[in-house]
């Protein structure tokens, strides 16, 4: 009996690790752990269903598929989405959940590219009221089946539906410059288009950002990445966020300082709120004394007409770099018409 | 105002196919009939622990007559190490016999030899002396090469003014301001900086992957205006191309609305693709947005490849197929008239098949019997250690082919030996090699063997039509043999675009149970046939077309 409690115990302490592990992105080794675990046990279900959505969150949709393999229809919805990201489009759509809206939105895509169109019309309908309501992306799959049945009209107030859930939504914007344009309305399709086409590099810079994030999820300088690109498509709460978290997951101060020099300019010039960002470098030269958040924080400071503030920021900056020629006609600048 | 000609009494309906030799033992599907033709080239990536991102794009390949006798020839671009030296690998060139058996020429080809690391190739006869001319893409200075009409080149670069020191890509020569010489259109690609490579992946061993182009800065592609005395010049902006920041791989020169002047399609790589309308007087507005050729239907911006132009749906219009990378399809953009597109990928029944692979060289072309043009496609991933990171995905892939259902929609279809073996495909290019007027397969692949594939429809009635001006439509009327049944279908004369490719500039018209009555050129004549023509090869001369 002791040792029975101890195995458990052993058990216990060991998902308690992987799931850490996991929680501090150090993936390879929890998916090892948690395999290892497995193997000692392979009866326990949580284990497994947990340990094949991380195989999905990392892009082995295969291994999920083995490890889901002994479960029953529990398991169908992470095997739907295994197949589903295999491509496997047949056998993804039994088994999607589209009770969730990433399950609907993967087996509407999957009826799509498989040409079940009317399959696909009926599941968009009978999506819920309160998804409806809340995902871009439903309306745009109702905008783009509108269009294919060749009614621009209905497209355009699809779209216009999504872009009010979504102003960023890509797609939707697209898709409506594109109805705008078949239902004869040249002049304002053109320049909806020609809006997509300024939205589109920073949607590219979003998402090159969140594929970095996927790959490394506690990499503070992608986090970073992905903050930076957030803020550029006006999420401002979302990027200051990921910018929180890029901060606790430096690991030192070369990494600290470029993600403090970008929140304290997203702070100034995307906010318009430069004493908010002088504020943020200020507490953290209290931790990380360094001569560039030093010296950022001296031009905020004279955003705010502080020059006194500045003078004190750039000599502060001074001390560290004496050296320094920008430092220096810094402060000489200020100096001089006193 | 069309003039008609009836041309009465042609006998080359009733000609034999000559035996060649790669006369096919019996019907069937696509055959590797590599060594048959006498072509052994392998392609050297010359690839590096650094994990330059040039080492896994290339290469490409193209089809001519450069020794000026009639059938077609194959040039093989070679990459070598990235920094070439004397030693090092250079382009093949190989002659036919025009029977499909090749020889390989290349010491007699003159600086087509010179080492450096190549891409792709456009292939034209720009100093209009009679014998093609190749533009050569490389990562390093372009060459532009003036041939003799005797399977060797010279290099002609400096004196043309062209100066293209960057990392170029696909190339072509087309006539963009109608003055009846070919100009040169080539795309590039990225700044790598191969002193210092990036790092992308993880910093384990064996995980450094090559990294995704939104790594690099894009470059402008360019334009060339040909002066006519040999010279070139850069006319980019002049001629209204504008693409700051795109990242081309492919181009497509066609005459895409029918108007009668050669339009420009680039696929740029995650970067939004161009459509570039040809206005007349070397002029040219950007309607990408008009056109909806841009991105997909989702509004993405795809890695854009290669490009393959035909008319799939039989409505008369010339449409855009283009591969992209994984997790995205392939795109079909169908032609709604004039220049405005639409993404009909997932109403084409390509969607589900093309997503997993990387497309990369492509054609539209009868390939299993009949008139109606098919796709084929080869595939194969950037990263060759993809399976570290996504265990459903691989560095080799099978290729791809579809039978064109003449509709707008493609069912995949058995492809023999041809997607058989998971590859590393990039070039792709159509061109008949044994003189029977249906056209072979050629794949390249990066840092693997160029393989030769008959298809399905070899031993077919088929014609070659070949002299027409480049880019100039042909709409073609058959007949049912044996019925009243009629049908028109739509070709465009112009190497096929593909990815660094150079596809034969010739027609084929594969018939099967079909007979050819008519071929009408656009804005030109129109000459019938009776009894109808069911083989041979006819050439455009003194505005008719000509028995040979």
């Amino acid at each position: 009996m002791e040792r029975m409690l101890a195995g458990l115990l052993l058990t216990v302490l060991l998902a308690q690790d992987a799931s850490r592990l996991w929680g501090e992105g150090r993936r390879e080794e929890a998916l090892s752990l948690r395999a290892e675990e497995l193997a000692a046990q392979p009866e326990r279900a949580a284990l497994r269903l947990e340990l094949a959505r991380w195989q999905l969150d990392v892009h082995r949709a295969q291994a999920a598929l083995a490890t889901l393999e002994p479960l029953d229809r529990r398991a169908d919805a992470l095997r739907g989405e295994a197949h589903y990201k295999l491509a496997q489009y047949e056998a993804a759509v039994p088994l999607l959940d589209s009770s969730s809206p990433e399950g609907l939105l993967q087996k509407l895509d999957a009826l799509e590219a498989l040409m079940r169109f009317e399959e696909c019309d009926a599941l968009l309908k009978s999506a819920s009221q309160s998804l409806w309501n809340s995902d871009a992306r439903l309306w745009s799959t109702e905008g783009r089946r509108r269009a294919r049945l060749q009614d621009p009209a209905g497209a355009v107030q699809a779209f216009e539906r999504a872009l009010a859930l979504d102003p960023v939504d890509g797609e939707a914007l697209f898709g409506l410059g594109r109805a705008q344009l078949a239902a004869g309305m040249r002049e304002a399709g053109l320049a909806t288009m020609a809006r997509h086409r300024a939205l589109l590099p920073k949607l590219d810079r979003w998402d090159f950002a969140r594929r970095a994030v996927d790959l490394a999820p506690r990499h503070a300088a992608n986090l970073a990445a992905l903050a930076e690109a957030e803020s550029e498509l006006e999420r401002y709460e979302r990027a200051e966020a990921l910018y929180q978290t890029a901060l606790e997951c430096a690991r030192s101060a070369e990494e600290r300082v470029p993600i403090l020099l970008r929140l304290a300019r997203h702070w100034n010039e995307s906010r318009g709120q430069p004493e908010r960002g002088h504020a943020l470098l200020i507490e953290a030269l209290a931790r990380t004394p360094d001569a560039r958040l030093w010296v950022r924080a001296g031009d905020l400071a004279l955003l705010g007409a502080r020059t006194d503030e500045a003078l004190r920021c750039f000599r502060e900056a001074e001390k560290l770099r004496p050296e320094d020629a920008a430092i220096r006609s810094r402060i000489q600048r200020l100096e001089a018409p006193r | 105002m069309r003039r008609m000609l009836v041309l009465l009494g042609l006998c080359a309906c009733s000609r034999e196919t000559p035996p060649t030799a790669l006369a096919p033992s019996a019907r069937g599907g696509f055959q590797d009939i590599t060594l048959a033709t006498g072509i052994a080239f392998r392609h050297d990536a010359g690839q590096t622990s650094a994990k330059h991102l040039p080492e896994t794009m290339g290469a490409g390949a193209g089809l001519g007559d450069f020794d000026s006798d009639g059938d077609l020839d194959l040039i093989a671009i070679q990459g070598g190490p990235l920094t070439p030296s004397e030693g090092s690998p250079v382009n093949r060139l190989f002659q036919n016999d025009g029977r499909g058996r090749f020889r390989d020429q290349t010491e007699r080809s003159g600086d087509l030899a010179t080492p450096g690391y190549g891409m792709g190739l456009a292939i034209g006869d720009c100093n209009a002396d009679g014998a093609l001319d190749v533009y050569l893409t490389r990562l390093g200075a372009d060459l532009l090469l003036f041939g003799d009409g005797k399977a060797s080149f010279r290099d002609h670069t400096q004196a043309s003014g062209i100066d293209e020191p960057r990392w170029t890509t696909s190339a072509v020569f087309f006539d963009g301001d109608q003055d009846g010489d070919l100009d040169l259109f080539v795309t590039s690609y990225v700044a790598v900086d191969l002193q210092k490579p990036l790092w992308c992946g993880e910093r384990r061993p064996g995980w450094r992957s090559y990294c995704h182009p939104d790594a690099y800065e894009g470059l402008e592609d360019r334009y060339w205006k040909n002066l006519g005395d040999g010279r070139f010049v850069d006319a980019t902006g002049e001629a209204g191309f504008s693409d700051p920041g795109g990242k081309g791989l492919g181009v497509a020169a066609s005459d895409l609305d029918g108007d009668g002047r050669v339009d420009l399609y680039v696929a740029n790589d995650s970067t939004e693709n161009r459509l570039y309308h040809n206005l007349g007087g070397g002029r040219f507005e950007d309607l990408t947005l008009l056109s909806g050729t841009g991105v997909d239907r989702y509004g993405r911006t795809e890695a854009s490849m290669g490009i393959a132009v035909g008319d799939v749906d039989g409505d008369l219009d010339l449409d855009l197929f283009v591969t992209g990378f994984d997790d995205e399809s392939d795109t079909l953009y169908s032609s709604q008239g004039g220049l405005l597109f639409d993404d009909t990928t997932h109403q084409s029944g390509l969607e589900n098949p093309t997503r997993l692979p990387v497309g990369f060289g492509c054609v539209l072309e009868s390939l299993l019997g009949g008139p109606t043009l098919d796709l084929a496609i080869a595939n194969g991933h950037i990263i060759d250690n993809i399976e570290l990171y996504h265990d459903g995905k691989s560095y080799r892939q099978p290729a791809l082919v579809f039978e064109g259902l003449n509709n707008g929609r493609f069912r995949e279809a058995p492809g023999g030996d041809f997607t058989a073996q998971p590859l590393v495909g990039r070039g792709l290019l159509r061109g008949d090699l044994d003189g029977d007027h249906v056209p072979e397969l050629i794949l390249t692949q990066c840092n693997g063997p160029l393989i030769v594939y008959r298809t399905p429809a070899a031993g077919t009635r088929a014609l070659t039509l070949r002299g027409l001006p480049r880019h100039t439509r042909v709409y073609a009327t058959l007949q049912q043999a044996g019925g009243d049944q009629r049908r028109r279908i739509l070709r465009e004369s112009g190497p096929e675009p593909s990815y660094l490719c150079s596809g034969a500039d010739e027609i084929y018209l594969v018939l099967g149970e079909w007979r050819l009555v008519e071929l009408a050129i656009e804005r030109g004549a129109t000459q019938r046939f009776d009894p109808p023509l069911e083989r041979g090869l006819f050439v455009w001369q003194d505005g008719r077309w000509q028995p040979r």
